[in-house]
């Protein structure tokens, strides 16, 4: 019995609850909502257009800035190993050590 | 002016013929983002926002649709959008204080829809507590035909589906809502 009412009760409740919109009147828009959506646009005109912003084009330029880079450190790289070698050599010309050493051969008859 | 006349202005880039469009659908637009939404200030930025969208695709209107059932379009799918970014973001608040970003933000107190009746005040704003907890599609129709009072082909117009469709959402929303309503009930 008691458990009866009570699921009366709740019943009672619930579908006062869902019938609580009944009668409801529309929410009015705030005031000024053109003056605002204007002035959004015109701020709008600024903004980028919108291919900038997909996934394609951000993708492109990932891959177009790993390549310059890829390029960019690999030409670095040459440039280095070039350097190098040419600092060997001018270190061997200004000492002279570059020609004939202690283990070349003197052909016979000739005088340095 | 009959519709089509008022779109090819829209198309044209008409100023009057937009301003005319904000000022006949803003109360539609803003209530059905609020009943959505729940919070004023968000609503607004959306109703704005739909009017924006509008006012760039109203090119690629092709006139299948009636237009206002193209804005409650919209609407609806701006409003819920906004609602799953905010419960992604809610999703992750732990973090925030982690990050700097300041402490969680704490959930809104009821929300009181301004159109409701006065009397009917507080038992809405646990109808409209419990309405959060459904299922998007649910959500959309049980909006758009209980705050917006669009009947079944129209809520169906607007979601790209049928009548049976919409007949067996707004089943299943009531059977939801409910089934909440019971526990909270148990509850206090």
């Amino acid at each position: 019995m008691n458990n009866r009412i009570h699921t009366e009760q709740e019943d009672a409740f619930t579908e006062d609850i869902l019938n609580s919109l009944n009668g409801m009147k529309r929410a009015e828009a705030p005031a000024f909502l053109y003056t605002r959506i204007e002035g959004r646009l015109h701020n709008a005109k600024t903004v980028l257009p919108a291919w900038v912003s997909r996934p394609a084009f951000s993708f492109a330029v990932l891959v177009l800035l790993l390549i310059v880079n890829v390029v960019a450190f690999t030409r670095y790289q040459q440039t280095q190993s070039a350097s190098a070698v040419s600092g060997i050599q001018g270190f061997a010309e200004e000492y002279s050590l570059t020609g004939s050493s202690v283990f070349t051969t003197v052909k016979p008859g000739t005088h340095e | 002016m009959n519709e089509q006349d008022f779109i090819s202005l829209l198309q044209k880039g008409d100023a009057g013929a937009f301003k005319t469009l904000v000022q006949t659908w803003q109360d539609m637009v803003f209530n059905t983002v609020l009943s959505i939404v729940q919070d004023t200030a968000e609503a607004e930025d959306i109703a704005q926002e739909v009017f924006i969208q509008v006012y760039r695709s109203i090119g690629s209107f092709r006139g299948e649709s009636k237009l206002s059932t193209w804005l409650y379009r919209i609407a609806v799918t701006r409003a819920l959008d906004a609602q799953r970014k905010k419960k992604a973001q809610k999703r992750i608040a732990w973090l925030r204080p982690w990050a700097g970003q300041g402490s969680r933000e704490e959930e809104p107190a009821h929300f009181h829809h301004p159109g409701v009746q006065y009397d009917n005040r507080e038992k809405a704003a646990i109808l409209f507590r419990a309405l959060k907890k459904l299922p998007d599609a649910q959500r959309a129709a049980f909006v758009l035909i209980r705050t917006e009072g669009l009947s079944y082909e129209e809520t169906a117009a607007v979601m790209r589906t049928t009548v049976k469709a919409v007949e067996a959402l707004m089943h299943r929303a009531k059977d939801n809502l409910r089934k909440q309503l019971t526990t909270y009930y148990s509850s206090e």
